[in-house]
This record gives C-alpha cells, structure tokens and sequence, in this order.
C-alpha cells in the first residue's frame, strides 16, 4: 500500500486533456481519407473506361478533369461558387436568426408552443422544391425568391433541434439554479441558452447541409442571373441545371463535385465554430 | 525480477482501481487520505472510540500530534456535539404528500414529523421508494405538499396556504448523480450562486471560492470543466458550490451512492472536515447504514411508504470521527439495531412490490 503512496505524487488537474498531442493522429485521418478518394476514383475510371453497367454512362473522372481545368481560370466558374456561397450563406443566417429564437420560444412557453406547433409540423414536410413556384409569386425579386428557398431548406431542422436540446435540459440543472436563487433570466441565460447550444450546433451542422441540397432547386429560378453562358454565374445549382439542358454531361459532374466540396467546407466550418462555443464537449 | 508479474490479483485489482482514479486527477487527495488512515491504524491500533479522544488528549486540547489531519485542531470542542449552530434548525410536522401516479393516488408521505436540530447531521434511512426524497424536495421547494407544515428555524417554508416552499439559497440541494453545470468549469460552477444572487462581485466571488475548493483539497481543478474531473472531485465540488450559499440547510440526497467503495470513504471524511469548517444542518438522505451511522448524530430510520419516522437512532459517538470508529463495538451495536430497523421495512416495501405486481 505504501508503494502505492509513494508512486503517485502528480498534483490533482496536472493532466489537461486538451493539450494533448493529436498531430499524429491527425495525419492518420488525413491519409485515410485520401486513400479513399483515390480508390474511388480509380474505380470510377476503370468502370467507366470499361462500359461498366451504370458507371458506364457517368463521363469518367478524366473527362470530367478536363472538362474541368479551363474551368478553374474561368471567371464565371468562380462566380457561380460566390453566389450559391452567398445565397446559401445569408439563407441561412435568417434561418438562424428566425429558427433558433422561434425554438426557444416553442420549448419555454406552453401556450406559444400550442399555438404555433401544428402550423409548423404542417409545413415542415413540404419539401423546398414545392415551394419555387410559391416563392417566385411571393418576393419581388429573384435573389429573394431564392434566398426564400434556402431559408426554408434550414430553418426546420435548426427548430427541431432548438426544441429537443432546450426540452433535453437535465430538470436538475434548473432545481440546482433555483435552490441558489436563480432569476427566471437567469435561469434562460446561465441554464437553458448553453444547455441548448449543443443543439443549436447540430441543428445547424445538419441545416446547412440542407441548404447546400436545395440549392439546385432554388437557383432554377434564377435563370442564369442575365447570362445565359453555362460559366457565367448563375450559381453552382443553376450551373448543374444548365449543363444538363446544355447536354454537357461531364459539366454536371463537374458542378455536382463542386456543391459536394462546398458543403463539406460549410459544415466543417461550423463543426469548428461549434467545437469553439461548446468548449466543455471538447473534452468527451 | 518483474514485481507486476508477481502480484497477487486481488493487490492488481487494487492498483487498477486506484489507477483508475489518478487519471482523473485527484491522486493527492487520495493518498493523503490513505497515509492519514494508516497512520492512524498503525498509531492508536484498532480500538475504536478511544482513538480520537486519545489523540485530543495527546495534544493537551490545543495541538493535534503531527500527522493528525490539520481540521481536529481547536475543533473538538465545539464539534463534539451537535447543535450548537444558532441557524438551520427543520422542524416537519404532520406532513403529508399524495401524488397522482396512473394507477391512482399514492400515499408518499403520512403523518411525517421529524424534529432536526441546527448544525447537526441527520441520516434519513429507508427502503428504496419510501418518500425520502419526496420529503426533501418538500423541504427544497420542487414539490409540493398535500398537508403538514415545515419550518426552518421560525420561518414557515411551506404549510396549509402555501403548498409549496419558494427555492432559496438558504437550502441547498446535493443530488443524487450530481447536478454541476457541465458548460461552466468548476470555478463558475462554484461562484454561480452568490453571482446570480448578487451578493459579491465577480473577483470576490472568485477569491472565496478559491479559497474554500483548496480547503477541500480541489485547488488545480478550478479551470477544468466538470467532465474532466473524478466524480468524487465532481462530488466535492458540488458541495462546496452549495456552502458558497452559505446556507442554513445542507440537503444532501445520496450523494454519494455512485462511488466506489474506496473513493467514498474518502469522501466521507472529506465531508466531515468541510463539516467541522461549516457549520450547516446537514439533511442527508442514504441507503448505506455504516455512512448513516459514521457521519450522522442521529440516525432516523423511516418506515416503507408511506413514510414517516420509525426510529430514531442517536449515534452518542463522540465527533470529530475517523475511520477507525467503524470498528468500535458502540458502532457495531448501533449497526446492529439499525439493520434490524431497516431490514424489517425493507420486507415490508418487497412485499407491498409483489402485491403491486
């Protein structure tokens, strides 16, 4: 038992979790991810260079390549990643804005969420596409119309998590605030905004998934922004629609990767914000 | 030549268990304890009682022997018995509780009146389901009651035109898995209390609280969050972000039924000395017989549902208390007739089970 004792003499809290080394694992999941990559694609290449049934009528990844290096000097090409990027992106601030204080409210008052709770489930399954013809009929112009698209395509799930973190919220963490003299603003501020923060993390990890999904159709409406060019911006979603009314097959999957890469991106961004307002999930 | 190798299992079983609880950071606590402990097997053998007043003794009154825990020091005589704190004194008369569960009315809480004075610790003992926390959330204010009235020192918390008390920092709740914010680190978990009642300032709250988490041994675990940190720290922390209150009642609800064997008795001479430091009327709710019997100064023993007192079980053994009172034949006595108490219930709440069924 003394020997016991005498081994362990670190100060309580001496290891901190988080400075932990975790560069080498980091190259680990980097070189993972690539080798996968790379088998897919050779896989592609070789079913479709074969005929393969079903690849076969995929452009193969080289042409797909070639297709796509003039493309990178291309003004327009980078245009259209501007606009789906800013639509998306202000899409999804309102959604934001509008669905986290909307969910709040839903979990914290009773009467609100009686009132509001059967029109939402109402227009929540109503997938995004159904509501271009409404849209364009309700907003004066285009880039709202579109704007109004991609707002929809987030701001239900951004709710539904609102909802499910705030009501999730241990009753303990709200009987402990009490017994030490907590306010109801309190309460709303210390207890239910970070106990519902995981939440509003996932909500929007996933929203902004969405938004990315119902890009296409949003920028259908937007007619090519004036240019009818398949480069010329119209956004990334309308670029895929003109390739295939252009019959530029490889453009497709051009344009098809390209959303994939700027989903990624959007939602590794807001993994990483998220990571940094929930510094305490850090640690699991 | 290889020591592990040769280990006995039981002896492996142990270091892994300890291992175990260093990970989380609290290994100095822990040993300390453990030295603590031996030395004081080894010091006085294993008499008992006579330990503690032999070491009072040894020191004239004033000076504990080096090597005596630094809390025995100028303690024993205002500790030795209860009820000196002028504060926190609960009187429960004639409560009664009744809830609506599916299968119709319950009768949690009948006729329950129970006296307990400030500044003691009283064990609340029973069968699992018997209404002990109900009674507890009573007194914190998260139910109501149906009948009855409680008071905390003059002052009624809740009786017939007030089913239920208002929360307040003057009774502060320990839970059973523990309640710590787990987005706050323990500092702001410690100085939530006074900040949102608006009693200090920020940097005061602060220094009290640093103060009082070294007391209790948590000093280097301030900027962690509650996540990366044992549960027995978890545990102390919870309780020192209660007296942060400085409440009048400290109301503890098993708090610490999810530890280990081991962790918890540390855990119980932690609570003690943090005890003799503040003095609170301390309400704590427990299944384990040999915790009620080595922290309380009584012991009251509460009958299946629905609950009221059975017995109540005065533990005249004097505090301060070590751990070498467990095997003093006053201890074995009262642990006797507390299991007889107990057991005798417990029947009785397995039997009203099956019925159930």
């Amino acid at each position: 038992m003394s020997a016991v004792v005498a081994t362990s003499s670190r100060p309580v809290g001496a290891t901190h979790p988080r400075s932990r080394p975790r560069q080498s694992i980091f190259r680990h999941h980097v070189m993972r991810a690539v080798i996968c990559i790379v088998v897919f694609l050779v896989l592609w290449e070789i079913g479709s260079r074969l005929n393969a049934p079903w690849v076969g009528e995929v452009p193969a990844p080289s042409v797909v390549a070639e297709a796509w290096l003039p493309l990178l000097q291309d003004q327009g090409y980078w245009y259209s990643w501007y606009q789906s990027s800013r639509r998306v992106l202000s899409g999804f601030l309102v959604a934001m804005l509008i669905g986290i204080p909307f969910g709040l409210a839903m979990a914290t008052s009773r009467v609100f969420h009686d009132i509001t709770f059967p029109v939402f489930e109402i227009l929540r399954p109503i997938p995004p596409l159904a509501w271009v013809p409404a849209a364009i009929i309700f907003w004066p112009t285009q880039e709202l119309s579109i704007g109004f698209v991609i707002f929809l395509g987030a701001i239900f799930t951004i709710m539904l998590n609102v909802i499910g973190g705030a009501r999730s919220i241990d009753l303990r963490f709200f009987q402990a605030a009490r017994s030490m003299g907590s306010s109801n603003w309190d309460i709303f501020r210390r207890i239910i905004l970070p106990g519902v923060l995981p939440s509003i993390v996932v909500g929007c990890e996933v929203g902004i998934g969405i938004t990315w999904n119902v890009v296409v159709a949003a920028e259908m409406i937007s007619g090519g922004g004036g240019a009818i060019q398949s480069s010329a911006g119209g956004g990334l979603g309308f670029f895929i629609w003109n390739s295939y009314i252009g019959f530029s097959y490889p453009l497709i999957v051009v344009g098809m990767i390209s959303i994939g890469i700027a989903g990624y991106i959007s939602s590794a961004i807001i993994r990483k914000l998220g990571l940094m307002a929930t510094p305490w999930l850090r640690t699991r | 030549m290889n020591a592990p190798s040769r280990m006995s299992p039981a002896a492996a079983e142990q270091q892994k268990g300890r291992g175990s609880v260093h990970k989380n950071g609290a290994p100095r606590i822990l040993d300390r304890a453990f030295a603590r402990l031996l030395q004081r097997r080894t010091r006085f053998g294993l008499e008992g009682t006579g330990a503690v007043e032999h070491l009072v003794r040894a020191s004239g009154g004033k000076e504990a022997p080096a090597g005596a825990p630094a809390f025995l020091v100028g303690h024993q005589m205002e500790v030795a018995q209860a009820g000196h704190a002028s504060k926190g004194a609960i009187r429960i008369q004639n409560v009664d509780k009744v809830y609506h569960a599916r299968e119709g009315a319950v009768q949690a809480v009948l006729d329950c009146s129970l006296d307990i004075r400030a500044g003691e610790i009283c064990m609340i003992v029973g069968p699992s389901g018997c209404g002990k926390t109900t009674l507890l959330n009573a007194i914190a204010g998260f139910h109501e009651i149906t009948g009855g009235t409680i008071y905390l020192d003059d002052e009624m918390l809740c009786g017939p035109d007030k089913p239920r008390a208002e929360p307040g920092p003057d009774r502060v709740v320990v839970f059973q898995n523990g309640a710590l914010f787990p987005w706050k680190t323990n500092l702001e978990n410690v100085t939530f209390g006074p900040l949102v009642q608006g009693r200090l300032t920020k940097a005061q709250a602060a220094e009290k609280a640093r103060g009082m988490m070294a007391d209790a041994g948590l000093g280097g675990v301030e900027h962690n969050y509650p996540g990366e940190v044992s549960s027995g720290v978890r545990r102390r922390v919870e309780i020192v972000r209660a007296l942060m209150n400085d409440p009048k009642v400290l109301l503890l609800d098993e708090p610490f039924r999810a530890l280990d064997s081991l962790t918890k008795s540390v855990m119980h001479e932690a609570l003690l000395e943090i005890y003799y430091r503040n003095k609170v009327t301390i309400f704590f709710i427990t299944h384990d017989l040999e915790e009620a019997i080595f922290l309380g100064h009584r012991v009251a023993i509460m009958t299946t549902r629905p609950c009221k007192p059975k017995k109540m079980l005065e533990v005249d053994i004097p505090h301060p208390r070590d751990y070498s009172v467990l095997t003093s034949p006053r201890f074995r006595e009262l642990m006797e007739e507390t299991v007889n108490a107990v057991h005798e219930e417990a029947v009785k709440a397995f039997e009203a089970g099956e019925k159930e069924m």
